[in-house]
């Protein structure tokens, strides 16, 4: 385990009082991400240090989070007010690169600021339930599930995007879902017909490089795309597979809105 | 007086039990407590339980079908051209695994002889002199059996997979993978891996699909790709069968191993099949006393422990929550004196038990550079306990979300081993690297990567249930773990925990109830 103590220069004070892009700005950059340990019985999360501001990063649920070993891409707008593993909040999305990085390695240990903003914090046993088990034992064999994600709701003819990390085709599991319900509403619908149209897409970095995803990345999204849904019941024949492997040239905002892929059930013509 | 201390079970179990065991025990008509080794085709009665001791103290299985007798079940006959049954790797003392110590025995009592040390896969390669101890070494030192994967691989359907990566054979202590007859060059070009026997019972908890984790009885949880489908019926499988995942289904898996391990000929019959599958989901194996805690199971004991805990229990539930705990509370073993008060010396292993149980639930490490696993959303590293880092299935601890994981057991540098092949890959360039070991990986066992063909996968396996492990050392898919204490010494050593004395000691006791 690679755990290294935090420079001084960079101790979670001094960060604080540097200063951030402003609201709206965008950012694009990468570096390599930090894990910061948040205490005994909490969870790490995610910061990277850009021209010297401390910034959290974090994705929707199960979309990716950094890897230590492996450098960020993060690609967002600096939100209002938020705050984010003791950093500067940022909107967007943080992709992992899938090439190794192993000079990102930086663990920085639990500091008495980072302990009382009380990050990482999951629900522990309650008093009713302590006091349930207590009576009954076997009461803690009990089924406790998840709660479990919305089932989001499609409809004929309209158009669901899914976003992708860069270089990747791994969806996340509310896109997942998103594709289970799709699939549910071509099998129930006679005659119906998928279209996917799958994309690639490149990122202009704050530095002017261009940052553009591997060539075939469009039409791999695009096979798994039609893979799984032909898995899940799409009747056979019915999917239309677009890949479309030119991308629109990177403004450096919102870029990662490029890495997508766009379903479409409609009723037969 | 027999291995079995029996004063401690009630009496209709004691009938049952010398109905059962007794004939495993005394089978050679002498009063000396003969092996528990059951050989293929002999004649034992399968009633509602049966007990067998083991170091720790003993393990017992519950049968939730009818009364079996073995003479005639295709489980325990000697079905193909080796002499070997199923039950010959998968012996109820061993909680139908195999242990090492069993293996010993049954050299020592055969002088080498007996099926389970067949040429095919239970010699280091069938090309060697099979009379020898040298030959076996593999089998007699780890219990490893010897997996020959066709290179490059191929899919169920017998299609060749294009592999990501390019395999080279670095060192071959077994002589098997350079072998002019079983090799990688051979006319059926084989890389041969060498693995564990895994325990056949308990099955519901790793046949039924997660529940309460959706959508994860439709997709991996690695990649978000499909989980597999059961050929026959079209279904969604879990994953959890087999260190690979090759064969997701008990009647597929059956299949192989009758052509594999028994060398039959013929296909199984329908007949056979459908015996082979009712007798597995029957079967729930748990440690049932142990020599310094006392009974397990039962009234004011933990409500986890005990085959019964097994076979009531639900299949496919997430337990890695406050209340559940995965196995269930142990609270009453805690605190059973109040301050100052000395405890027995039962009452003192059970704390340590109980202490063991909070351990792997609530001791949180950094969980990092597992491939497969890591980069599967979770980021690297994550910051869990055993429990709520992977083994957290309810009862059974294994990982629910359906995922294969390099944990580093297959891979170096985290495990270096001289008696297993190692295996250098070289991944193409258009691949996705593994995540931590990039494209050049020194390998004893790709794993999964033997079925994807993915440079990604190489060294990941599936978990493996928890239940039954005072009967079944050594541990991991290549025995790495000699014993409970190596298995903890392993953990805290890669994932750098400093476990303190008490706390490994804590984690074995606890182990050895499960
Ligand atoms: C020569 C020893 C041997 C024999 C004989 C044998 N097995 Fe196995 N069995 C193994 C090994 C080794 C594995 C693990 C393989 C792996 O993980 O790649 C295994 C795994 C299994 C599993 C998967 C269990 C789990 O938890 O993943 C099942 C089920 C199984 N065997 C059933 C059978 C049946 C049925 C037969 C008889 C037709 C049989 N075995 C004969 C060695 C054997």
């Amino acid at each position: 385990m690679r755990f290294r103590t935090f420079a001084p220069v960079l101790a979670f004070g001094a960060l604080a009082g540097a200063v951030p892009a402003s609201a709206q700005e965008y950012l694009n950059f990468v570096a390599c991400p930090v894990a910061q340990d948040t205490g005994e019985r909490s969870d790490v999360c995610f910061f990277v240090r850009h021209e010297g501001v401390r910034y959290g990063v974090s994705s929707p649920p199960d979309w990716g989070n950094p890897q230590l070993g492996h450098k960020l891409l993060v690609e967002g707008s600096v939100s209002d007010e938020g705050r984010e593993c003791g950093g500067v909040e940022i909107e967007g999305r943080a992709s992992v690169l899938p090439e190794l990085s192993p000079e990102c390695d930086e663990i920085a240990p639990a500091t008495p600021e980072i302990l009382a903003l009380e990050l990482g914090r999951r629900p522990g046993i309650t008093e009713d339930e302590r006091a349930m088990i207590l009576a009954d034992p076997s009461s803690s064999l009990q089924i406790r599930r998840l709660r479990a994600l919305p089932v989001p709701e499609v409809a004929l003819g309209r158009t669901e995007t899914i976003y992708f990390p860069f270089e990747r085709d791994r969806a996340s599991g509310p896109d997942a879902m998103v594709m289970l319900e799709l699939a549910r509403l071509a099998e129930a619908t006679p005659g119906a017909e998928i279209a996917v149209r799958a994309f690639q897409g490149a990122t202009l970095l704050d530095n002017g490089q261009v940052l553009a995803e591997r060539e075939d990345m469009a039409r791999q999204r695009g096979e798994k795309i039609v893979g799984i849904l032909e898995g899940l019941g799409a009747p056979e024949g019915s999917i239309d597979l677009e890949v479309v492997s030119d991308f629109a040239p990177p403004t450096g905002k919102a870029d990662w809105q490029g890495r997508r892929a766009e379903l479409r059930v409609s009723a037969p013509r | 007086m027999s291995q079995f201390s029996l004063q401690r079970t009630s009496a209709a179990l004691l009938v049952c039990a010398s109905l059962t065991f007794g004939i495993a025990a005394f089978g050679q008509g002498t009063s000396e407590p003969a092996s528990q080794w059951w050989g293929p085709g002999e004649e034992h009665v399968i009633g509602e339980q049966l007990e067998f001791a083991n170091e720790y103290g003993r393990l017992r299985l519950i049968n939730t079908g009818d009364p079996i007798n073995t003479a005639g079940h295709p489980f325990f006959e000697p079905l193909g051209e080796n002499g070997r049954a199923c039950v010959t790797c998968h012996q109820p003392s061993d909680a139908m695994s195999l242990s090492v110590n069993t293996i010993r025995a049954q050299w020592d009592a055969t002088d080498g002889n007996d099926p389970l040390f067949a040429a095919i896969d239970g010699s280091n390669c069938p090309s060697l002199p099979q009379g020898e101890e040298a030959s076996h070494s593999l089998l007699l030192e780890k219990g490893l059996f010897r997996i020959p994967r066709p290179w490059p691989p191929r899919a169920a359907d017998g299609t060749v997979i294009e592999p990501e990566f390019d395999l080279e054979v670095i060192s071959d202590p077994t002589g098997c993978n350079l072998d002019a007859e079983y090799g990688m060059f051979s006319d059926d070009p084989a890389i041969s891996v060498f693995r564990r026997p895994r325990p056949v019972a308990n099955m519901k908890y790793l046949l039924t699909l997660p529940n309460g984790v959706t959508p994860h009885e439709y997709f991996m949880y690695n990649d978000k790709s499909l989980l597999p489908t059961d050929p026959e019926t079209g279904e969604f499988v879990s994953v959890q069968l087999m260190s690979d995942g090759r064969l997701p289904t008990l009647r597929g898996q059956a299949g192989d191993a009758s052509s594999t391990h028994l060398e039959m000929i013929a296909d199984l019959t329908e007949d056979e099949l459908r015996q082979i599958e009712e007798f597995e989901r029957a079967i729930y194996a748990a440690q049932g006393y142990s020599n310094r805690a006392g009974e397990l199971g039962g009234p004011g004991t933990p409500p986890g422990l005990g085959p019964e805990a097994m076979r009531d229990g639900p299949p496919g539930e997430l337990g890695n929550n406050p209340v559940n705990r995965v196995f269930g509370t142990f609270s009453m073993w805690l605190h059973q004196r109040g301050n100052g008060e000395e405890l027995d010396p039962q009452e003192d292993f059970q704390a340590s038990v109980a202490r063991g149980a909070d351990v792997f639930f609530d001791k949180r490490f950094f969980i990092q550079d597992v491939g497969v696993y890591n980069d599967k959303g979770l980021g690297n590293p994550f910051k869990r306990s055993c429990a709520s880092g992977c083994h957290n299935t309810v009862l059974a601890g294994m990982d629910l979300a359906p995922g294969f994981m390099d944990l580093g057991l297959n891979n170096w540098p985290w495990n270096k081993r001289d008696d297993l092949p190692l295996f250098k890959a070289t991944c193409h360039d258009d691949a996705v690297p593994q995540s931590y070991l990039g494209r050049v990986i020194y390998t004893h066992d790709p794993g999964r990567a033997l079925v994807t063909g993915k440079c990604s996968d190489i060294g990941a396996s599936m978990t493996q249930q928890m239940r039954g492990l005072a009967a079944r050392a050594p541990y991991f898919m290549g025995g790495e773990a000699d014993t409970l204490r190596e298995m903890v010494d392993f953990y805290d050593r890669r994932f750098n925990i400093r476990y303190t004395e008490q706390e490994k000691q804590d984690l074995v006791n606890f182990m050895s109830v499960l």
